[in-house]
């Protein structure tokens, strides 16, 4: 290590030497357009160059070459249209001529946009390859170079580009000072009690925090152009198209946005607004309804900007939910206490009921079957329960009916909770019909957001109720005008506050969204029973949020052996944040109850996840017939509607030089779809899974464009990841594996959970469309494929021509944890 | 001959880099009707592009394993053509294709 320091000392270090390995020969190096940092093009140990390393890790995108480098001071972009954006910029050569030109892939090097027929258009080759840039652009560092230099390896980049993010002048140096870079403690099964809890979860909720206002503080976006329009509530709407989020952040309904005017048209403006419209498959506008009053500059149209803004609500009321278990002895029972620290053993406890239902339905809701009336039976009579519904066994009626018994027994109110709006929508939906006075509170900031429940939630009962005709005529002026005088507003707001407490203590039922649990508005109402539906897909310190309202009866229902909980950050989720409480609980040897009969897929389709995921336990609540697909279609066991289709296309690197994609699993995906449609099915019927970025892209465009349908047909077919379709169902799914190989990393294949998400969405067929030699070589897939090919569902060839496939399986690895 | 194990690192910044490249690559779909291009003649001329003598004599250095070409630019700011010199290796996929098209018109 010492002779490391005698090498590279840092005094000599030029300011252009890689900020990595020190490296400074000027032709080995480019500079990042945006942070203005110097990286050079060796890759070291790694499996990419550093300025490449670099631009990944940091979303960074341009980069200038040095003034000594092969080609001068140069910008990297396209001579056509001037992007500068790395990631899909490559050259074509003139036709026999030793002159290069830099494009983008599209459009300008695309077939119909080069207008001069002496450019070789069919030998467009991106600047990136193999993770490095071309070496005629910058040079590669010699062998010698690169032994001299510091040897840093992908971890150490990584951290060190984590602590650029906090302190852009940080180096390596810094890395090794201490309290950087430590590793938060994991999360355990057990606890010594509140404070431990609270002492592990906090940290990991404020890592998570974090990293989610980084991303969105990073997402500021110039030069959009504005379309104007007033809502029916006469609020300003502002229309305009993002052109890049980052794909790991999902614009969502409520979510606030800044809007700003930096043109020369009209002194500098800015405003906050609510986002009402996020792009879906019929247009990519974002519609942002603006705060009253907030003066919009609606004559301009252009020169706008727009940020997003980070709210750490949800964060912090995980925060006060974990602080208040540590201190508050009032916040849950000694039971629950003890319980969800892992205390006591996992014995059964049950509550004496003094007048127990002589029937365990609710009416206007569908008979229980057995599992789900011992399921109702089990969770009334127990302080904790677990319900394990997988999927199509009728959670959402199971729950409804506890919910509907636990207010009859106790009376109310009960709360109700789900991670999701959507969950907490449909669950809503269905308590309601049982006649109970039911309130959905939503986030003031999703008040404008139309839902199937609307005229549930709380500001709307308060439009409607009869008695206050004072609050009344103040909600007309206010709407009429959009805004009341000081005096007015002070008076309207007391009104509104007294007719909310009004309607909550006279609820039987109150639902929302797990954060949702933390609004001010039921911090003073005390909730004796909770349960949370989906509970499998909430960190465990969101589930907190409720169960800090004074639980003494709890109910989670989920089940883990779906996706659980979506986690950002690396380091929480590594830690242990994406475990659950439902699966933690299940860890410490609480037996969840689990409902049995599936009225979703066809009986055929249901067995494998059965046996695989259910120890055999999934009985159907439908028969074949009810799930017969009436369409012509070739399926190569008419009885069983389903198949593996054998394509051993190549999986390549796609066109923009980069992401992998399979053309003839798309093309096959493409041929099933169409036959489909032919036969008369609608696209919302179908639904397409495909876990990787590069395909799923892929597939939208080759669809569109090659399809032999109307194009609009192939827009309306869903095309997602897994964990898109997770709690919904479709008709057909058709799968497109890609591919299967030791550097996935994302884990599509290797989590079961995963798979049998994929597996339990199709009402009436699945077909899956993969490479078996590959995927064989995963214990679960060989298992799988095995399962096809017994029922002689493997096949290859043509539509029209399906044969039983004989080709052989690879052995299966040990699987690794 | 197998390569040397990645570490998880390593896997995750391939990831990412996929993530990163068709993200771009989708971004740049949706921009499309916003895009404006320009056409590009190909220079006639550019064998006679004036070098300087330093470029020259980097040319008389020239290995035969290395072929000269030209890249051509537009200046940043007057929005001019340029032209910078640059050499790639004989086995290198650009001066490959090149001897290739040269050949093909060879024997036309
Ligand atoms: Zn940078
Ligand atoms: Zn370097
Ligand atoms: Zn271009």
């Amino acid at each position: 290590e010492e002779e490391d320091d005698d090498q590279i000392s840092s005094k000599d270090l030029s300011a252009h030497s890689c900020r990595y390995c020190g490296i400074s020969e000027p032709s080995t190096v480019v500079m990042c357009n945006i942070c203005k940092k110097w990286f050079c093009n060796g890759r070291g140990n790694t499996s990419g160059s550093h300025i490449v390393h670099h631009l990944v890790r940091a979303k960074h995108r341009e980069v200038t070459l040095h003034e000594d480098g092969p080609l001068g001071s140069t910008v990297l972009e396209c001579y056509s249209c001037g992007i500068r954006n790395v990631f899909v910029l490559g050259f074509i050569p003139a036709k026999a001529d030793s002159v290069v030109v830099l494009l983008c892939r599209q459009p300008c090097a695309s077939q119909n946009s080069l207008k001069d027929m002496n450019w070789d258009q069919e030998n467009w080759k991106p600047l990136i390859s193999d993770r490095c840039f071309l070496p005629w652009l910058v040079k590669i560092p010699t062998e010698q170079e690169q032994l001299r230099a510091r040897q840093v390896t992908a971890a150490t980049i990584n951290k060190l580009e984590e602590l650029w993010k906090d302190n852009v002048e940080a180096s390596i140096a810094d890395l090794e000072k201490p309290g950087i870079d430590k590793e938060p403690s994991q999360v355990q099964l057990r606890y010594d009690d509140g404070y431990q809890y609270q002492n592990i979860f906090g940290p990991l909720v404020k890592l998570e925090a974090d990293y989610d206002k980084r991303l969105k503080e990073s997402q500021t976006q110039e030069g959009i152009e504005v379309r104007w329009d007033t809502g029916l509530n006469k609020k300003t709407i502002a229309y305009f198209t993002l052109a890049k989020i980052d794909s790991d952040m999902k614009l969502m309904h409520g979510d606030e946005l800044r809007l700003r005017y930096v043109g020369e048209l009209h002194e500098s403006w800015s405003a906050i607004g609510h986002v009402i419209k996020v792009p879906d498959n019929f247009g990519e506008d974002v519609g942002l309804e603006l705060k009253h009053s907030s003066n919009p500059p609606t004559k301009c149209t252009s020169n706008f900007v727009v940020d997003f803004i980070w709210k750490g609500t949800s964060f912090d009321r995980m925060q006060q939910a974990l602080r208040k278990f540590a201190v508050d002895d009032n916040s849950v029972s000694n039971f629950i206490y003890s319980r969800l620290l892992g205390h006591s053993g996992a014995d059964d406890v049950t509550f004496r009921i003094n007048n127990p239902p002589k029937h365990f339905s609710a009416p206007n809701l569908p008979d229980l079957n057995r599992s789900q009336v011992y399921a109702v039976k089990h969770a009334i009579q127990r302080p904790l329960s677990l319900i394990q519904g997988p999927p199509g066994t009728g959670k959402t009626v199971t729950s409804a009916t506890i919910v509907y018994q636990l207010v009859k027994i106790n009376g109310g109110p009960v709360l109700v909770c789900a991670p999701s709006n959507t969950a907490v929508d449909q669950l809503t939906e269905k308590i309601h019909r049982t006649n109970l006075k039911v309130i959905r509170v939503c986030a003031k900031s999703r008040e404008a957001i139309d839902s199937p429940v609307s005229f549930l939630a709380l500001h709307n009962q308060i439009r409607n109720m009869e008695t206050n005709s004072e609050l009344k005529k103040l909600q007309q002026l206010k709407d009429e005008t959009g805004e009341l005088s000081s005096g007015d507003e002070k008076r309207y707001r007391m009104l509104k506050k007294q007719a909310e407490k009004e309607l909550l203590d006279a609820a039987d039922v109150i639902c929302c969204t797990c954060v949702g649990a933390g609004d001010p508005r039921l911090s003073r109402i005390k909730f004796n029973s909770i349960l949370i539906d989906e509970s499998m897909q909430s960190t465990e310190p969101e589930a907190m949020v409720p169960v800090v309202l004074g639980a003494r009866q709890l109910i989670l229902v989920g089940d883990h052996c779906q996706l659980g909980p979506v986690v950002m950050c690396k380091k929480a989720a590594k830690a242990g944040l994406s475990q659950s409480l439902f699966e933690r609980l299940v860890v410490l040897g609480i037996r969840p109850f689990r409902l049995e009969v599936q009225y979703r897929m066809h009986p055929e389709l249901s067995q494998f996840p059965s046996n695989f995921f259910y120890e055999g336990s999934l009985q159907n609540g439908v028969c074949a017939e009810e799930r017969k697909l009436r369409v012509d279609f070739p399926w190569p066991s008419p009885e069983c509607p389903m198949f593996f289709l054998v394509t051993q296309g190549a999986e390549e690197i796609a066109g923009s030089g980069t992401s992998y994609l399979n053309r003839t699993e798309a093309a096959n995906v493409e041929k099933i779809t169409t036959r489909f449609l032919k036969a008369g099915l609608k696209p919302e019927q179908i639904g397409i899974i495909t876990p990787y970025e590069g395909q799923r892209a892929y597939l939208v465009q080759y669809m569109q464009y090659q399809g032999s349908l109307h194009s609009k047909l192939y827009q309306e077919i869903e095309i997602a990841s897994v964990d898109a379709f997770q709690g919904r169902e479709k008709d057909i799914i058709i799968m497109s594996c890609v591919r299967s190989n030791e550097h996935q990393g994302i884990g599509f294949l290797n989590d079961p959970r995963r798979l049998n998400v994929a597996l339990t969405r199709a009402k009436y067929g699945i077909i899956i469309v993969g490479n078996p030699k590959v995927l064989s070589k995963q214990q679960l897939w060989n298992n799988l494929l095995n399962f096809y090919k017994e029922k002689k569902v493997l096949v290859e060839g043509s539509l029209n021509n399906l044969k039983e496939s004989m080709i052989q399986f690879a052995k299966p690895k040990k699987i690794v944890n | 001959n197998k390569e040397p194990e990645k570490t998880e690192e390593d896997m995750e910044f391939e990831a990412m880099f996929d993530k990163l490249a068709a993200d771009s690559y989708q971004e740049r779909i949706k921009e499309l009707p916003k895009v404006t291009t320009r056409d590009i003649p190909v220079p006639i001329s550019t064998k006679t592009v004036k070098k300087t003598y330093e470029q020259l004599q980097d040319v008389d250095e020239t290995k035969t394993d290395s072929v000269p070409f030209v890249l051509m630019v537009r200046n940043t700011k007057s929005g001019k053509q340029q032209f910078r010199n640059f050499i790639a290796p004989s086995d290198s996929e650009l001066a490959k294709n090149l001897k290739m098209q040269e050949q093909k018109i060879k024997e036309e």
